[in-house]
């Protein structure tokens, strides 16, 4: 009577070891998934951000770090799915997010600079038009006082 | 034996001890670690922690892991984290720089528009210069043909008291404000010059006499409409601040109105709340500062609803928050005597009550910074 109870039981642990093998495979390949799909969500902002900030790049002032940018972008691409290579991804998906803050700060500091140094030169133009014109104003007075002395001398 | 049975455990140590020294010399900090750490120690880098607190704390992050990555000599590690460290140092450092550059570029806007008023003087300076010569050359032309007598020299006389009257007339802008009075006195005192050239000494002067009353008369009149002009172009131009320094707020809409500017800001409250939200304390806190910057100015409060519920419930609302918001402005240091608290419930919507968004807009507080006779 009692060895069949312990084959029962012993099956019941195998599916019990059975399933538990199954949901750890489950929730690890879900992680990887999971992994996966982050990096290739980041990815595809990095190569959005990328695009945005290639036209707002009037000035050519991040040329170098958004071609850096987009280098890491595509070996970070080049790295999904490499299970040996996590780590790796990772730190590129870092360096390419950086790299993507550094240029556009430089592209937003440059358009600055822009509109400083057009405000600059209108600055100087507006200066020497002043100094042009307060000059004629004290040639004009002083042909002016030269003549009122006339017209007070021609009396 | 026995001997380098002695030396044998000195050399052993003397060996661990340069193994110690080697690492405790560890891995050499990379140039981007080097430099991080010079720069964000520098005082300048404490405006940039301030300003951009989100950049500098990932350069922080990973500066940290760099050095965790050096003390346990992990060279990759180590070099990507400086590295990385390092880039967003530099967005934090560009990032601060353009916002200096857009306050330097404020300040050259602030120039530029002193020399263009200066500008504007002088051209005008420039203009009562040509006219005043243009005739005074017309006169002394005609005089020098004229012989020296008594007549003609008190007919001279009275032309350049014309003369001096319609100068000063110019200054007020009279032929702009007194066009007709003062082309009258021009053309007098150009009868005059015409007269005396003649030989009618009398005649001129009588002209002459007429042109300086006429120049005069017209200085009378342009007098306060030139002080009027200028009083209005001083206010416009106080006007225009007011509302560029009101545009800049966040969440805030600025419009010049009849009356002044108004500002606009929605969503200030909790769907029953009268308490500002404290994410729109910072808004009220900037348009409290530019009240104070602006202290002649009086500032009418309006509180609106949208259209949903009963009417005396909304107008009560309306007028609890127009009353919170000058309490808050109050508390700000706005002086209360020069606020005003409305409640208008749902009467004046600025947007169709029967969307969402439409409601979202007629939610809403209007300040009117009122100027006085605009």
């Amino acid at each position: 009577m009692r060895a069949p109870k312990i084959r029962t039981r012993s099956w019941t642990f195998s599916l019990a070891i059975i399933a538990l093998l199954g949901l750890v495979t489950a929730a690890s390949v879900s992680a990887k998934k999971k992994r996966g799909g982050e990096a290739d969500d980041k990815i595809q902002a990095l190569t959005v951000e990328l695009k945005e900030l290639d036209v707002a790049d009037e000035h050519h002032a991040a040329t170098s770090e958004i071609g850096q940018a987009e280098a890491l972008r595509d070996k970070a691409r080049s790295l999904i799915g490499e299970r040996k290579q996590r780590e790796l991804l990772e730190q590129t998906l870092e360096r390419a997010e950086a790299t993507v803050a550094l240029a556009s700060a430089k592209v937003v500091e440059a358009e600055k600079q822009a509109a400083l140094d057009a405000q600059e030169t209108q600055r100087d133009a507006t200066n020497k038009e002043l100094e042009a014109v307060r000059a004629a104003v004290a040639k004009l007075e002083k042909q002016q006082a030269t003549l009122e002395k006339k017209l007070r001398g021609s009396k | 034996m026995r001997i380098s049975r002695r030396h044998h455990p000195r050399k052993l140590g003397l060996g661990l001890l340069l193994v110690g020294v080697a690492a405790c010399a560890g891995v050499q900090k990379p140039a981007d670690m080097k430099t991080y750490e010079q720069e964000a120690g520098a005082d300048t880098a404490e405006i940039i922690r301030k300003r951009y607190p989100e950049l500098v704390k990932q350069a922080e992050t990973h500066h940290a892991k760099a050095v965790v990555a050096r003390d346990e000599k992990e060279t990759e590690l180590l070099k990507h984290h400086a590295t990385t460290s390092m880039l967003w140092w530099g967005a934090a450092t560009a990032r601060s720089h353009a916002d200096d550059l857009v306050a330097q570029r404020k300040r050259v806007t602030k120039k530029i528009a002193q020399t263009q008023k200066a500008l504007s003087d002088a051209k005008k300076q420039q203009k009562l210069a040509e006219s005043a010569i243009a005739r005074s050359e017309e006169v002394i032309a005609l005089q020098g043909k004229v012989a020296d007598s008594e007549g003609n020299n008190s007919a001279r006389d009275a032309i350049n008291g014309a003369l001096t009257a319609l100068k000063q007339a110019e200054r007020f802008d009279a032929a702009v404000h007194a066009k007709q009075k003062f082309a009258e006195a021009e053309s007098k005192l150009q009868s005059a010059t015409k007269a005396l050239g003649r030989g009618k000494a009398k005649a001129a002067k009588s002209l002459a006499a007429e042109a300086e009353t006429a120049a005069l008369s017209a200085m009378a009149e342009a007098k306060p409409k030139y002080a009027r002009a200028q009083a209005d172009q001083e206010r416009t131009a106080s006007q225009r601040a007011l509302f560029e320094s009101l545009s800049k707020i966040d969440k805030v809409t600025a419009a010049i109105v009849e009356g002044g500017v108004m500002v606009t800001i929605v969503e200030s409250f909790d769907p029953t709340g009268v308490d500002i939200k404290a994410a729109m304390a910072p808004t009220y806190g900037r348009i409290a500062t530019a009240a104070k910057t602006y202290g002649s100015l009086a500032l009418v409060i309006e509180g609106h609803t949208d259209s949903k519920g009963k009417r005396h419930k909304n107008l009560q609302l309306s007028e609890a928050r127009a009353k919170s918001v000058m309490a808050h402005l109050a508390s700000k240091g706005v002086s209360p005597g020069r606020m005003t608290a409305l409640g208008k419930g749902s009467e004046e919507p600025v947007s169709n009550n029967k969307t969402r968004e439409g409601r979202a807009k007629n939610r809403r507080i209007e300040i009117l910074f009122a100027t006085p006779g605009m």
